[in-house]
């Protein structure tokens, strides 16, 4: 019977990825990536932004934050070729440099968040007893505020500013790697080579720096590219609500919110910050489900 | 013999992977008396089951039924509409399945899984449903049938289980039933059990048997005729006492062989079941195991035909006892 | 199942003191003196003195788990302070704004079902078909949506151009819909896909063939057999994605200006209440938690399993 089973999925496959983890890696994870089409375009996507974003002072035709009274809300024009916004400023320069402003600021919350996450996840797996108690505690309360509320909460206690918004993110986001990684470190920890390698004497840091790190790294390598996407839509979203990103900085969530205003008359000024955000998100949805499946093919759920 | 109340004709159904084509039912043809048990045996992967779904058409993707004729009652199954076959299924031929745990649904009870089977044919309002079931589950001598409805399947034991599934394909008195390794799960002793129930509702019912089984053991109880399955073909059928008298397949010999008996050597079937993948057509499937093969049967392909009254043997050089007489 | 509740509450004891503990030391975050703080909303500067009778007056001088304590007795007892800006107190504040949040909230859930459950039913049964590679596409696009940016361009699209529906403000069910569907569209998206994983799954089963096998109508078979089991894991989900909508209720209701509990925090946040930035916090909180001890409670109840003390 079950002649035609689907393949399992759950939360569970995280921790099951660990033990196997090594079996996957190299070049045939990346042979799998490049048959993934879609995975491709995510790939293509992201390195056309992030080569924009490093090349930005030579592809923007005009200073972001040069005020331009005269050409307020212009049409598009040789100058401006895609207009201004309401203070005469180009918008396609401030899209440009807009895009250094959002992955530079995901990267550094994602540090941030991964160099919180990561120790905390590992010493809570490995330590185990009290060590473990504590962080796990710690995670629950954090879990225990929905969404962003107090990501949003502590940035607004903080006050504006892109550097508190990363900091606000950081406190709350590094919760799910604690998390994953400490199931991960569990799984691993239980295994034949590390038991041998604890039998042989490898101390326990040589256990988790040769041992453990490795086995945890195709996942979370899956979870902080997903987790790009996710970090750029909170940073926007708070940069729209007015707490991130400062005027006159080029950034796209404020640049919607700077746009809002004249919604009847240039709805451009919010349509293009808009579409950058969605394609940079959607370029990292497609790359992470598609390392999703070429680091692990047993997880198959993807959307 | 009787006039057949099921008859299948070349039943062929493949499976189209991406690896290629498997043929799990392969030009499989038998009939079924009313009242009377064909018992159809081999090892697993061999078919059995495919063959049993392939008759209600309950074969999902990528398999697919290629060819054949499932006829019953003057009716070919195999080209009935769908809400035709609908009315079918479950009435006239229903299924018992090997796993009773996977077999019922976990998160509804056992009267309403019984239950929605009257009302879907019947009609018959819930309650009325509802009674049905339970008298029969009394009449199966199952205790507290009341209790027994309210309950969901994890909270039965296995043999429980499989008594409510049983239930369940009885509780329309169909013509054929056809039950796919019933007992398998169980343990010996409630094997024995369920088999006697289940001999005696086939008498009283007057219900045709198609029993799929890879225990010899069970086919020496239950059967009338008996067919044996061999990568997706029958290579021997007839009736159970000339098959297990005087097998005159090599793989029909080597399966009586391998069963153990007191003061008789027990001999292992050598090699592995044949990969369905990609099997040769131009040869005999059980070639590579056979310790008889011969010329002939690297050439062609043997067919079904008859060596005795009532027996078939696909064999080139089918075993005769009497040649040795 | 009586059990199974008062052990759940006895967990969440801990887990709130620690949520009261974090939101208290919230205000430490903050720039500046508490006590100016306060003075200062009155918009005029005021005197050394002034704030350090105020200090003394609210304790800031006391060690910090005597403060915490105090508070904590405070708002155990409802008083969670009272806002700078209005001069009421928060918890009043928080729950007569807390209906339309909660409105808003429960119609974006209702529109994600709406969409969900079909989209997802339907592209388990015609998987590969068109109709699921638009659901993909559509869930694709919908985690990449920032949802700011959705609620523009509805707005845009529906009050502007069409001028089909109002932009702004809370009132009939025409007011609804755009917030709605902004803060619903994407995890609709995400959940027509669990749900057909979910139905996929089921399918494969051996009771679905069962129930094909005993002659089941095939709506019985779909609707009964399959779409009970594959809601159970949406079930769970839907008290996390409860939270998100809560979560993301903020930026939609500053978009469309409804007067909920996120625009009056966002709001609060602008003024430096904190009072009310802490009642906030602690509030939603508070919701978070018991919306997810109703959802585990209503997944004991519709998973037997579970229920009746198997499993675990």
């Amino acid at each position: 019977m079950g002649l035609v089973r689907e393949a399992e999925r759950g939360a569970g496959c995280w921790e099951r990825a660990a033990g196997e983890g090594a079996a996957v890696r190299g070049d045939s994870a990346w042979a799998r990536l490049k048959r993934d089409r879609l995975a491709l375009a995510g790939l293509v996507m992201l390195s056309i932004v992030v080569a924009v974003a490093v090349l930005a002072p030579y592809l923007a035709p005009n200073d972001p934050v040069k005020v331009d009274l005269q050409h307020r809300l212009a049409p598009p024009s040789a100058q401006y070729p895609l207009g201004t916004d309401h203070l005469g400023r180009c918008i396609l320069s401030r899209l440009i440099y807009g895009a250094r402003v959002s992955l530079g600021t995901a990267a550094l919350a994602l540090t941030a968040v991964l160099l919180l996450g990561l120790p905390l996840g590992i010493l809570a797996g490995y330590c185990g007893g009290w060590v473990d108690n504590l962080i796990m505690r710690l995670v629950d309360i954090l879990l225990a505020f929905p969404g962003l509320v107090l990501a949003l909460v502590i940035a607004g206690t903080l006050g504006p500013g892109l550097l508190n918004v990363m900091l606000a993110l950081a406190l709350v986001w590094w919760v799910g790697y604690a998390r994953v990684i400490r199931g991960m470190v569990l799984a691993v920890k239980e295994k034949e080579f590390v038991l041998a390698a604890r039998a042989c004497g490898t101390s326990r840091w040589g256990i988790i720096i040769r041992h453990i790190l490795p086995n945890v790294l195709s996942p979370v390598i899956v979870l902080a590219t997903l987790d790009m996407g996710k970090l750029i839509l909170a940073i926007s979203g708070l940069s729209f609500l007015g707490l991130g990103a400062q005027p006159p900085t080029p950034e796209w969530g404020a640049m919607l919110n700077d746009g809002r205003p004249y919604l009847q008359v240039a709805p451009q000024l919010t349509l293009y910050p808009g579409l950058c955000i969605m394609t940079v998100v959607l370029a990292f949805n497609l790359l992470g489900d598609g390392l999703r499946d070429a680091l692990d093919p047993r997880l198959t759920t993807r959307l | 013999m009787a006039t057949p109340v099921l008859r299948v004709k070349n039943l062929s159904t493949y499976f189209h992977t991406s690896q290629g084509v498997v043929r799990a039912v392969e030009q499989v043809s038998f009939s079924l008396a009313p009242g009377k048990t064909l018992c159809l045996v081999g090892e697993s992967g061999c078919g059995k089951s495919v063959t049993a779904l392939s008759l209600l058409r309950l074969v999902e993707p990528p398999g697919k039924i290629v060819s054949g004729e499932v006829w019953l009652n003057g009716r070919d199954l195999l080209k009935l509409a769908s809400s035709e076959l609908r009315r079918v299924r479950g009435k006239e031929v229903a299924l018992v399945f090997q796993d009773s745990l996977t077999s019922l649904n976990p998160v509804l009870t056992v009267g309403l899984q019984l239950a929605e089977t009257v009302v879907a044919h019947e009609g018959l309002p819930w309650k009325e449903a509802r009674r049905r079931a339970a008298e029969l589950l009394y009449r199966l001598g199952l205790p507290e049938p009341e209790r027994l409805m309210r309950s969901y399947p994890f909270q039965l034991s296995g043999g429980m289980r499989q008594r409510v599934s049983l239930a369940m394909a009885l509780l329309l008195r169909p013509r054929v039933l056809v039950a796919d390794e019933p007992t398998t799960a169980l343990d010996v002793t409630v094997q024995a059990q369920i088999l006697a129930e289940l001999k005696r509702l086939q008498r009283e019912l007057g219900m045709a048997l198609l029993l799929i089984t890879h225990d010899l053991g069970v086919v020496a109880a239950m059967a009338d005729e008996v067919a044996v399955m061999y990568a997706g073909s029958i290579v021997e059928c007839g009736p159970v006492t000339e098959v297990f008298e005087r097998p005159a397949h090599p793989y029909t010999r080597a399966l009586l062989r391998s069963v153990p008996r007191p003061g008789e050597e027990l001999v292992p079937i050598e090699g592995q079941p044949p990969s369905l993948l990609g099997l040769p057509d131009d040869r005999c499937p059980f070639l590579p195991r056979c310790p008889e093969a011969r010329e002939e049967c690297r050439k062609r392909r043997p067919e079904l035909l008859k060596v005795a009254p009532g027996q078939l043997v696909a064999c080139h050089y089918p075993y005769m006892a009497r040649d040795e007489g | 199942m009586l059990g199974y509740l008062l052990k759940r509450l006895l967990y969440l004891v801990p887990v709130m003191l620690g949520v009261s503990l974090i939101t208290f030391l919230l205000i430490n975050l903050a720039p500046g003196d508490p006590a100016g703080l306060i003075l200062r909303s009155g918009g005029v500067e005021p005197t050394r003195e002034a704030v350090e009778a105020l200090r003394e007056e609210l304790g800031l001088n006391d060690p910090l788990y005597l403060q915490y304590g105090r508070w904590l007795w405070r708002v155990l007892h409802g008083d969670w302070g009272r806002s700078f800006r209005t001069g009421r107190p928060v918890v009043e504040e928080l729950l007569s704004r807390f209906p339309a949040t909660l409105e808003l909230a429960l119609a974006a859930t209702l529109f994600m079902l709406c969409l969900a459950l079909p989209l997802g039913i339907l592209s388990a049964l015609y998987r590969h078909a068109w109709l699921d590679h638009l659901s993909r596409l559509g869930a694709l696009l919908g985690a990449s949506l920032p949802g700011f940016w959705l609620g523009l361009v509805l707005i845009y699209l529906f009050a502007v151009k069409l001028r089909v529906l109002p932009v702004m403000g809370r009132g009939g069910l025409e007011h609804l819909v755009l917030p709605a569907v902004t803060l619903g569209f994407g995890l609709a998206a995400v959940y027509a896909r669990i749900l057909r994983a979910g139905m996929l799954d089921a399918l494969g089963q051996d009771y679905i063939k069962v129930a094909r096998a005993k002659g089941l109508p095939e709506k019985w078979v779909i609707g009964r057999h399959a779409l009970k089991n594959a809601l159970l894991p949406v079930v769970t989900l839907l008290g996390l994605s409860f939270g998100h909508l809560l979560g993301g209720v903020v930026i939609v209701e500053t978009i469309f200006a409804w007067p909920g509990v996120g625009k009056f925090a966002v709001d609060s946040i602008f003024n430096r209440d904190y009072p009310v930035i802490q009642g906030y916090a602690l509030f939603m909180s508070v919701v978070f938690v018991l919306v997810n001890l109703v959802v585990d409670l209503s997944y004991v109840l519709l998973d037997p399993r579970i229920r009746l003390g198997k499993g675990s």
